[in-house]
């Protein structure tokens, strides 16, 4: 089928360029066309056209034609139509059509029948809802949703969808109109009214409260469809925090339950899947439901694990229901077995061929890490070669695994990783993300400081665009953590503290770093001051002195070096003589390069430094106090009397002086004094330490300093070790082991973790123990869920024992039921995920069974015994299975002996804890003779029909009694023909 | 919910599009041009799924015509996939076997088909039955006066019968 589509298109282009030599083949067009021949000449005419002058000449021309035909009172609506369509067909092309838009609605006014409907579509293609003309449109629209034309109403409530506006009065007046079509009798118009006030909620929230009774309403719907719109609609509530309905869970697990029952009509199914779209919408609000809430959760848990047991993963769809199902159980409150089973299909998705799996399997690994991190030692190695990916989107998504792993241990491989993940070419948006993600996780694992300064120099090593806006802020914070050690003349200086001064020396070796680089590494100069004493000060200067006049600096960043250099000098680091001639120099190149606009800001800087240059005020090398400030300035009291006893007048404040005065040579004098006095103060607040007891311990070399820098990494040491230990080995050998270790240090944190769980497990799993998986909380009917007490203990081990039969076969993986759907099947290449281990499973199935059975028979079965009963195509005896589908038939309470029951219920209960312990109870099981469990479903029918014959328990009447409140539920219809077989059934066994 | 679909030649030429989202022309211009040159980029090989942007795109290659959808970011990319799986299926059932002849002069024939699918941005009918009957019903409307004419009749490649 994908073939002949494959070469028909295939053709195409070919048929065009040849012409009529061509050969066209026998291709048929049986619909009917609503365009006439004028409009299938147009739209040759402009295919036709070379180039794409020769189309804007030609549609130009055409344009100017259809406008002045529009403007004509003597066309008719069938024509106006067509006219419309070849604007939109222009509009598709790129050209300017608004000019007709008030035509597209006057149609949809004037027009009937055909004619209205594209007037509508027109309008709905062209205009969008915040298009001033598309209010024009909502009288005729509410015309429309009054009349008794079907066809109308839908495409009114099509245009509704599209063309109302959040804003305004609008919505208010459409509501009542939409709200009463909600009870249309036809199920296509209360399809569309509900997308409707699925649109509302979105636009206005506010209407929300107003509109929950109708979304509640149509959760009950009798038909899917409307009901798929209605769980959309709840989804939509429980996204916006406002659903707050109890009952909410048990409906939406009756109808998940339903339709994996296929108790739904078969034409909604999907290649043999009933209803994706549903389960998937259903899944996500189960996921919301469950999120911190107990209760809800537990009742979810045996549906999602037959959920999960289900799939059928021949299609494609499957795989998506099955996604969304791994994400629900890492949302809702965890269950340890059903994580251990999302883990396992996590694993196939991720092991998977095909780039479109494999980016899912990434994707839910990451969702599944958050809650159980041991999942991931399995797929080590498939992850750290999806880290070498040539696609570029999957290559994104093992960045956000990577980021989500992070732990302790292996932070820095994370981080290194993430590093060479920013060196690859890629857009602005993403390389933000990333650095912000890396500065997250130093400030999140700050092992030492250093390790974290070591990352962000290496980001800032070349300048780049995308830089987070607080980063500088950030990555400053996290430094003052690490220079705020005790500060004791006794003490050394830690390890720390020197490695972060070496590292910005460093870092401002380099020509072309970022200019944040340039402020970080000069305010942890400044403040480390003392720690430079060793370097000779030319050496000190004249790095500066380089990075501020790299002309791509701009004044803030330059700014920063002139008060890294006031505090060097105040430290007395450097001699004020050198430093007079590096500010002279750099005055002098400053004016030179900034000629056309005088930077101001900075030259009064710079005469700042000259002037403390020349009076060299060295501070106190134990730092002074905050409380040590001098607020009264006395030291300009002497300036003041001198100035005061000369000519000038006294200060008078802002706000009291009349007319401005001249800045008289007092206040030109002052701004320079106490500009210098505040730069002093300045660093003489800032506690430094005595240079003396730390000269020892400095020796910064600075030969060499850039080798060191450029070979710089995480894994050099590790790979070196291999490589010698490998050294012979071929090539590949050694990538192989470059990849196990990068592994084994990504994964570092993971091991001891998942041992220790293990060894929890062993011990006692008490996740499963306390959570018991009570399954009359999930009723297999559509809200009937009116199953007596005294009838709850038999009915649920019956249920455990469908449960039990449904997971230990998952046989029905193999069934292909897209048989309806094969016609298109093939136009999507399928990729099955391997099944190897159901196959022995069905083997032995296959023996237990005791007949000579062939495979399809057996699958066969299985179906019906899960209840897919929906075709209804086997016969004979293993129609007996049937009854399973449904709702158990009661036993009756006293003619039961109670401890059996109970012993089996416990029993079930334990089993469906994992399958470790499954196989111990197995074989205690088999000691108990009545209930063999290793046998499979066939089995366990036959020996629950010895139960019921010997308890004689099992009469229709009781069958029919409990499903009295079922005939009440609004799918009955579906289920007349499960219940005549039932009662078939039921004859035969006992 | 679906913030647009665009289908493309392999030539890069723009053959429907339909926006689920309120923007003005100029812009959904340049989201056009950029995302048809990204998509048209990738190597077979590449996965479906892009990010661009706060958005996701999904895309899938059918004969000579690109399929290309932007959702949102907690959306399902593989269930976006399906649902231009099924568009296709329907075009298919719809026309025969379809080609990208059918859609350029059936054009509005695949918006009909295309809004029976999608409203508002989500996926409205399942079933594919429903669908097909909606288009049918629409079909009635039509003038019966009206002859179907061969596509390759009408472009001058075959004569008449």
């Amino acid at each position: 089928m994908s073939d002949i589509i494959e070469k028909t298109l295939a053709s195409l282009p070919k048929l065009f360029s040849d012409g009529p030599r061509g050969s066209p083949g026998e291709k048929t067009m049986p619909q009917k066309k609503i365009m006439g021949r004028a409009f299938q000449g147009f739209l040759c005419s402009v295919s036709r056209c070379r180039s794409l002058t020769e189309e804007k000449t030609y549609i130009t021309h055409e344009l100017k034609q259809i406008q002045e035909s529009l403007n004509r009172t003597d066309v008719s609506q069938g024509t106006v139509g067509e006219l419309l369509f070849r604007l939109i067909y222009c509009h598709l092309l790129g050209y300017d059509v608004s000019f007709g838009f008030i035509h597209t609605i006057k149609l949809a006014q004037q027009g009937t029948g055909l004619e209205k409907r594209m007037g509508y579509i027109a309008a709905i293609l062209l205009l969008h809802q915040d298009h001033e003309l598309s209010l024009l449109l909502m009288n005729t629209i509410q015309k429309d949703l009054q009349s008794t034309n079907i066809l109308d109403n839908c495409i009114a409530l099509s245009a509704v969808c599209h063309l109302v506006q959040s804003d305004g009065g609008v919505i208010s007046m459409m509501l009542p109109l939409v709200q009463k079509k909600l009870q249309h009798p036809r199920e296509l118009v209360r399809m569309r009214a509900a997308c409707c006030i699925l649109r509302f909620i979105r636009l206005t929230p506010s209407y929300q409260r107003h509109l929950q009774d109708n979304c509640r309403k149509l959760l009950y719907d009798k038909d899917p469809g409307v009901m798929s719109i209605g769980v959309k609609i709840q989804l939509q509530l429980l996204k916006s925090g406002l659903q707050s309905i109890e009952t909410l869970t048990s409906d939406l697990c009756s109808i998940l339950q339903q339709i994996m029952n296929r108790s739904l009509p078969s034409s909604f199914e999907y290649h043999g899947i009933p209803l994706p779209w549903l389960q998937i919408d259903i899944l996500r609000a189960l996921a919301c439901l469950g999120k911190e809430n107990k209760k809800n959760s537990e009742s979810m848990y045996p549906l999602l694990r037959d959920l999960l047991d289900k799939f059928n993963t021949k299609a494609r769809m499957s795989y998506a229901v099955m996604y969304e199902c791994i994400v629900t159980i890492t949302r809702i409150v965890p269950h340890r077995a059903l994580l251990t089973e999302a883990s396992v299909r996590v694993k196939r998705f991720i092991g998977s061929t095909s780039y479109v799996l494999k980016y899912i399997g990434v994707k839910a690994l990451t969702h599944l890490i958050a809650v159980s991190p041991e999942s991931i030692t399995d797929c080590q190695m498939i992850v750290v070669e999806l880290l070498e990916d040539p696609d570029p989107a999957i290559q994104s998504k093992t960045v956000d695994l990577l980021f989500s792993m992070a732990n302790e241990s292996n932070v820095k491989v994370v981080c290194s990783k993430l590093i060479e993940h920013l060196a690859r070419p890629r857009k602005d948006f993403s390389e933000s993300e990333l650095i912000d993600r890396i500065l997250t996780l130093t400030e999140k694992y700050s092992l030492d400081g250093v390790w974290g300064y070591d990352m962000v120099l290496t980001i800032l090593r070349e300048e780049r665009s995308g830089l987070p806006r607080d980063m500088v802020d950030r990555v400053l914070n996290q430094l003052s953590q690490v220079l705020n050690y005790p500060r004791d003349t006794s003490r050394q200086v830690p390890e720390a503290v020197q490695s972060l001064v070496k590292k910005s020396v460093q870092g401002l070796f380099q020509e072309n770093c970022s200019k944040e680089l340039v402020k970080i590494a000069s305010w942890v100069l400044s403040e480390c001051s003392f720690l430079l004493k060793n370097m000779p000060d030319d050496k000190v200067m004249s790095l500066l002195q380089k990075q501020f006049l790299r002309e791509s600096l701009d004044t803030l960043t330059r700014l920063w070096i002139l008060s890294c250099v006031t505090s060097l000098l105040c430290g007395g680091i450097v001699q004020p003589g050198v430093v007079t001639k590096a500010v002279r120099d750099m005055r002098d190149r400053c004016v030179s390069f900034c000629d056309t606009t005088q930077d101001y800001t900075l030259l009064q800087k710079l005469l700042e430094c000259e002037r403390l240059c020349a009076q060299p005020l060295t501070v106190d090398p134990q730092g002074r106090d905050l409380t040590q400030f001098d607020f009264t300035l006395s030291y300009l009291d002497d300036f003041v009397c001198d100035s005061l006893e000369g000519e000038t007048k006294p200060y008078i404040h802002k706000n009291l002086r009349m007319s401005p005065l001249k800045v008289d040579p007092l206040f030109s004098g002052f701004a320079e004094n106490a500009g210098s006095g505040s730069v002093a103060s300045d660093s003489s607040g800032k506690p430094t330490k005595s240079a003396t007891s730390d000269s020892k311990n400095v020796d910064l070399k600075l030969e060499g300093v850039s080798r060191v820098w450029g070979e710089e990494g995480f894994l050099e040491p590790d790979t070196s070790v291999v490589d010698s230990h490998h050294a012979e080995s071929d090539q590949k050998q050694r990538e192989l082991e470059k990849k196990q270790e990068l592994a084994a240090a990504l994964f570092s944190g993971f091991h001891s973790q998942s041992k220790s769980d293990a060894q929890d497990k062993e011990r006692k799993d008490l996740w499963s123990e306390d959570v018991p998986l009570n399954l009359n909380s999930t009723s297999l009917d559509w809200r009937a869920l009116s199953a007596e007490e005294s009838e709850r203990k038999g009915s649920s081990t019956e249920e455990m024992d469908r449960q039990e039969a449904d997971r230990r076969d998952p046989g029905s993986v193999l069934l292909d039921l897209s048989d309806q759907e094969k016609s298109t099947e093939g136009v999507l290449s399928q990729d099955p995920l391997s099944v190897d281990d159901t196959e022995h499973v069905q083997q032995g199935h296959e023996q237990s069974c005791g007949e000579s059975q062939d495979s399809k028979t057996t699958t066969h079965q299985h179906e019906q015994s899960v209840g897919l009963s929906v075709n209804q195509k086997g016969g004979g005896g293993i129609q007996g299975m049937n009854y399973l589908s449904r709702e158990p038939p009661p036993l009756s309470f006293e003619s039961f002996p109670e401890d059996r029951i109970q012993d089996s219920s416990e029993q079930f209960s334990g089993l469906y804890d994992g399958v470790e312990e499954e196989e111990d109870d197995d074989s205690e099981s088999q000691g108990d003779s009545v209930y063999s469990l290793s046998q499979l479903d066939l089995d366990t029918v036959r020996v629950r029909g010895e139960v019921r014959g010997s308890g004689a328990v099992c009469d229709s009447d009781s069958d029919g009694g409990s499903r009295q409140g079922s005939e009440l539920s609004l799918y009955s219809q579906y289920q007349v023909l499960e219940d005549s077989h039932d009662s078939e059934h039921n004859e035969k066994v006992s | 919910m679906m913030q647009f679909m665009l289908l493309f030649s392999r030539q890069g030429k723009l053959r429907l599009q339909k926006w689920y989202i309120a923007h003005p022309d100029k812009l959904k211009k340049k989201i056009t041009r950029e995302l048809v040159a990204l998509v048209l980029s990738r190597k077979p090989k590449m996965c479906s799924f892009l990010e661009w942007k706060d958005l996701k795109v999904v895309y899938k290659r059918y004969a000579s015509l690109y399929f290309c959808c932007a959702i949102e970011a907690e959306d399902n990319e593989l269930l976006t996939l399906e649902v231009i799986h099924r568009y296709v299926e329907l075009l298919d059932k719809y026309f025969g076997s379809v080609c990208e002849l059918d859609i350029i002069f059936n054009f509005e024939k695949a918006y009909f088909m295309l809004d029976e699918l999608l409203l508002g941005g989500e996926v409205q009918e399942t079933s594919k039955k429903n669908v097909l009957k909606a288009i049918a019903a629409q079909d009635l409307l039509q003038e019966e006066s009206e002859e179907p004419k061969s596509l390759l009749e009408e472009m001058g490649f075959v004569s008449g019968p």
